[in-house]
């Protein structure tokens, strides 16, 4: 069988595309089929069809959960993919990790965060929350604020994107007043600040009707004081 | 695994949607990853691999077509090709493994349960095949080695080699015609 045999239609080409999905060809054999895949759709849906053919037998392999910490990658991975590909507000958030994820998470969150806030204590302030996104759609980064201690606590998608030299920097809006800063949420690698101390002067204006903005700064954070690079995510100030 | 929540899940990602993307991975990577170890028989070099295939699924979701296969079967497709393309690119730079594992794919009890009709008709046909058309057969499978490297393994002449595959993909696209 060491004979090069020329493959035409028929059965001989169907047995080239399933020696091709197979994944058992070389040579010139390799090189035909390759060759052939791309320019003839018949020839390459022989391929698919024997590709399919034969992946029943996988069903017999028992479940094996993969490390955890794939998810985290892939997300980024296939994250960071999607916006090389789309335009849009997302586009500049590749440091944006593990979004998908968060959308699951945060109804969890939100219980977590009230649950935390209900924690027995003399007379406790209510706290403030605020879930921030880019558009109704996107993951939130959720934000509880506690006016008693003026601690400031931040959950969320955020992640590490070594390519983007940026730093996310929190922002507080009053109504029909400038933004003033809280501080940057995230280290320049991406880690997520999980907390912040607000100085009591800004913490005065986070109450119901102010917004939160993350805008995106250069390492360091804002060389202005007022948000100087792209709003990536905003929430209105609520309390429960 | 259900059909219809698979295929739905394949649909929402093809237009981009993350938790889409999420939820199926969360149903299937347990799946994909017993595909990609059983044939990169390395846990770390499986979890590239693994990564590659959601990343393709992540880009080829669009392609989907439920008229052509059944979700799951699509998914482990693209996990099996992600997985095959890893063990090709290292393959140049490194020497074989030259003893060949022994293939035990006799399915769980549990497996056997949820076995799909197509599933059944493959082993079914498998059976079918003499002991060596099936072993070399299930080797190329999951080995993506090309015939001369089954051959080198094996320990068998790349004539025979080639004429028992071929053999066994006649057969097989013979028992399995509807």
């Amino acid at each position: 069988m060491s004979q090069e045999r020329k493959y035409e239609d028929g059965p001989e080409a169907d047995l080239l595309a399933a020696e091709y999905a197979l994944g058992v060809l070389e040579g010139d054999a390799l090189s035909e089929a390759s060759a052939r895949v791309t320019s003839d759709p018949a020839f390459a849906a022989a391929v698919e069809a024997w590709s399919l053919r034969l992946i029943p037998l996988t069903e017999a392999l028992a479940e094996i959960a993969p490390p955890a910490r794939i998810e985290a990658g892939l997300f980024g991975a296939a994250v960071a993919d999607q916006t090389k590909e789309s335009g849009g507000i997302w586009a500049s958030l590749s440091f944006w990790r593990g979004a998908t994820a968060a959308l699951a998470a945060t109804t969890l969150i939100v219980v977590a965060l009230a649950l935390a806030g209900s924690e027995p204590a003399p007379a406790p302030s209510a706290p403030y929350f605020a879930a921030l996104q880019a558009d109704a759609t996107a993951p939130s980064v959720l934000i509880r604020f506690d006016p008693d201690t003026n601690r400031l606590s931040i959950a969320g998608p955020l992640g590490a994107d070594a390519a983007e030299p940026a730093q996310p920097e929190l922002w507080v809006i009053p109504p029909g007043g400038a933004p003033r800063s809280l501080g940057l949420i995230a280290s320049v690698d991406g880690e997520l600040t999980p907390g912040l101390d607000v100085d009591p002067q800004t913490a005065a204006a986070i109450s119901r009707g102010a917004t939160l903005a993350i805008s995106l700064e250069p390492p360091g954070g804002s060389p202005t004081g007022a948000p100087t690079g792209p709003v990536v995510a905003t929430g209105a100030v609520r309390s429960l | 695994m259900d059909d219809t929540r698979v295929a739905a899940l394949i649909k929402r990602v093809s237009l981009a949607d993350r938790a889409a993307f999420s939820e199926l991975y969360d149903a299937t990577s347990a799946k994909l990853f017993a595909v990609v170890l059983r044939i990169m028989k390395d846990r770390s070099e499986a979890q590239d691999a693994l990564q590659d295939c959601y990343t393709n699924l992540w880009r080829r979701a669009k392609s989907y077509d439920e008229q052509r296969a059944r979700p799951v079967a699509w998914l482990a497709m693209i996990a099996r090709n992600a997985a095959i393309d890893r063990l090709r690119r290292r393959r140049p730079t490194e020497a074989l493994d030259p003893i060949a594992e022994p293939v035990d794919d006799t399915p769980s009890p549990e497996a056997s349960a949820i076995e799909s009709n197509e599933a059944v008709r493959v082993r079914k046909c498998l059976e079918g095949l003499t002991p060596v058309e099936a072993g070399l057969l299930q080797r190329a499978f999951y080995g993506g080695e090309s015939y001369s490297e089954v051959a080198a393994a094996e320990g068998r002449p790349l004539g025979t080699v080639k004429s028992v595959i071929r053999r066994s993909l006649i057969k097989m696209r013979r028992c399995l015609e509807p």
